[in-house]
């Protein structure tokens, strides 16, 4: 009769084997629903800028992408920020799939060009209905001030259905992440940038974000 | 058990008396647990974590493996050629509202041989001694001044008549057929010194000792019963365990300096090569602490006997010469008390950590600081680590040990199993980690203790 310890161990190992599988499936089937999700993102993004390039290069009237700039942008944008949250906590609770990376930076890319779509929009269509927010904050160590932070930006959303929060890490190196860190002078986090205009270093509550929000 | 736990000012000797020639054995442990410690820390959680479960899976599929190789069928012992004569040990300490019931339930015992009960009240102060004295077919001694269970116990072995002696409680319980069950597994073999009998719990009423009853059930009942079929076990438990005299006395009788005799004395008979074999055809009823406060003191004195006993016997642990009893049991039992107490000052290190974490925002901003309390505990709790999964496995596990422990009790399990069982799994933990790690604390330190 063998071993129980090596009956056990060869259970063990057989359960462990069994474990990772299951393991490495959830991981990917998590990494998918990210990736589908930024995907719709990039997607939208992207549409709106072949319309800006299409306007530019073919016609002369903005009209057109105006009118959809400001309805597609309501349906989509919104969980640009709310994604943020979701792809940090799966890649906290991941174990297998190590291209977190490159969805994170596809993210934040998508972020970019919807955020530079509106101020494109504020430029040809002669003002944007949105309040735009950059928020940065810190990606590499725990930060608890950007997560009370990302919580009061949470709360303003909810209040002001035309509030579009796009969050960036500071302390990454993405060039177009980086352009507008020196643009806007940032040099601490959290940070706010309220509609390509006023900085706000440091960690602000409602009122005070607000105050630089338009009336409504 | 807890016999006494009020009043007693016994002060016992620092474990570290017994070994002042392994000082380097203590520095060697010391940087042991600094390296632990600084692994801990410096590791991520996940790869601790997926250590630790791989580890527990491993051990669990070596019970699970023991079980099913021997202690799944419970072998018919034949009854002895002639039956000997058993004295019934009770030592009483201020046990006033125990020890009637107890001794009433001993009284109706059914056994083939001759039995006799033989109560030692170890100076009690409440009175008990007195009604003892007017209390029919028992014998009585008295020690003028309480000197703990184990010198109590001494004292009555080296009087009493009986070739057997079954140390019982005085707030324990016994089913009828104990002594009759019991004694035959004496006959099996002529190594065998002592045999314990199933302990459970007596009317659990609060949640506290409903979740000790499944405990009781899986230690006493699961565990033991495996543990048995090796040869393994390292405690023969106080409220009820059976001992052959001579043997008894010729080890010299009961540890008078140990905060656990029991397992002290369980110890020296696997040192000196003798059995201990473990009883499940019936069982003894304790009572067990109701009050978180009362578990506290009582658990406090198990595991800061376990560690007196574990420093004692250091050189048991990984010993091929003791077979499964020094490479696997005696680690994964007594031993893995010290990952408990290690894990749970990880744990509080770790949260001490996320506290402040979590309570810096609200100087500057107090709603902020709230929502985002909320929001990170929300989706701390609901996000599903991958590296469950492997934690899952040992817990199916551990779920087929729980149904088999239920079956040893022959309970089924019922609705108001579940709040018992959820506590045990997810609450008990953290308090008996806790208790451990003040057990290592204050026994390494040398901290005295007074009962």
């Amino acid at each position: 009769m063998a071993s129980p310890y090596l009956k056990a161990a060869l259970l063990t190992a057989a359960l462990v084997f069994l474990g990772f599988f299951f393991i490495s499936q959830l991981d990917a089937m998590r990494a998918n629903e990210l990736r589908a999700n930024v995907e719709e993102l990039l997607f939208q993004s992207e549409a709106e800028r072949m319309l800006f390039t299409y306007s530019q290069l073919m016609s002369n009237d903005t009209n057109e992408i105006c009118i959809y700039l400001s309805t597609a942008a309501e349906t989509k944008a919104s969980q640009a920020y709310a994604l943020s949250e979701k792809i940090r906590y799966y890649e906290q609770s991941n174990l297998a799939n190590a291209d977190y990376e490159r969805i994170r930076n596809q993210y934040y890319l998508s972020n970019m060009g919807l955020y530079l779509n509106i101020r494109a929009a504020e430029k040809y269509c002669k003002g944007t209905p949105y309040d735009t927010v950059l928020f940065f904050y810190k990606l590499k160590e725990d930060c608890p001030e950007c997560r009370a932070q990302g919580g009061v930006l949470d709360k303003l959303r909810q209040a002001r259905p035309s509030l579009r929060v796009f969050a960036f890490p500071y302390d990454t190196n993405l060039q177009f992440i980086n352009v507008f860190v020196k643009r806007h002078g940032i040099s601490q986090v959290p940070s706010l940038v309220i509609n390509d205009r006023d900085v706000l270093l440091g960690l602000k509550n409602e009122e005070e974000v607000a105050a630089h929000l338009r009336k409504g | 058990m807890h016999l006494a736990d009020e009043g007693r000012k016994t002060e016992f000797k620092r474990s570290t008396i017994y070994i002042p020639e392994r000082r380097e054995l203590a520095i060697l442990g010391m940087i042991l647990v600094a390296l632990c410690v600084f692994l801990f820390l410096a590791i991520s959680y996940q790869i601790i974590f997926i250590g630790y479960t791989i580890l527990s899976i491993f051990i669990f599929s070596a019970y699970l493996i023991m079980w099913l190789d021997g202690a799944k069928e419970e072998d018919y012992v034949p009854p002895p050629k002639h039956w000997p004569h058993v004295t019934v040990i009770m030592p009483s300490y201020n046990s006033k509202s125990t020890i009637f019931d107890a001794i009433a339930t001993c009284k109706k015992m059914e056994y083939e041989g001759k039995f006799d009960i033989l109560v030692i009240d170890d100076g009690s102060t409440d009175g008990s001694y007195e009604m003892l004295q007017r209390t029919n077919g028992i014998s009585l001694l008295r020690n003028a001044k309480n000197r703990g269970k184990a010198s109590a116990l001494n004292y009555a072995i080296d009087r009493c008549k009986g070739d057997i002696v079954a140390c019982i409680d005085s707030d324990t319980y016994p089913a009828k057929d104990v002594l009759s069950k019991a004694v035959r597994h004496f006959y099996e073999n002529d190594r065998v010194a002592s045999v314990v009998v199933f302990v459970c719990v007596n009317k659990p009423r609060t949640l506290l000792q409903r979740v000790q009853e499944i405990e009781y059930w899986i230690s006493f009942g699961f565990f033991f019963r495996t543990i048995a079929s090796i040869d393994g076990l390292y405690v023969t438990p106080g409220p009820t365990a059976l001992y052959r005299k001579d043997i008894l006395q010729k080890l010299g009788g009961f540890d008078e300096q140990n905060l656990t005799e029991d397992m002290e004395i369980a110890l020296r008979m696997q040192k000196n090569g003798y059995k201990i074999r473990a009883c499940h055809e019936t069982m003894v009823l304790t009572d067990v602490p109701g009050s978180l406060g009362k578990l506290y003191r009582q658990r406090l004195r198990w595991y800061r006997g376990g560690v007196m006993n574990i420093l004692k016997y250091i050189d048991l642990f990984f010993n091929p010469a003791y077979g499964d009893f020094g490479l696997f049991i005696l680690p994964t039992t007594l031993g893995s008390g010290f990952f408990a107490a290690l894990f749970m000052a990880w744990t509080l290190m770790s949260w001490s950590r996320n506290f402040f974490d979590w309570l810096s925002p609200f100087t500057y901003n107090f709603s902020a600081g709230i929502s985002a309390t909320v929001a990170g505990l929300g989706n701390g709790l609901l996000t599903f680590q991958s590296a469950w999964v492997l934690g899952l496995f040992s817990l199916a596990i551990w779920a087929y040990f729980l149904i088999k422990s239920f079956e040893i009790a022959h309970t089924d399990p019922k609705p108001r199993h579940i709040v018992p069982l959820i506590c045990m799994l997810w609450l008990y933990p953290f308090f008996i980690g806790f208790v451990f790690m003040v057990a290592y604390i204050y026994e390494l330190s040398g901290r005295k203790y007074t009962w």
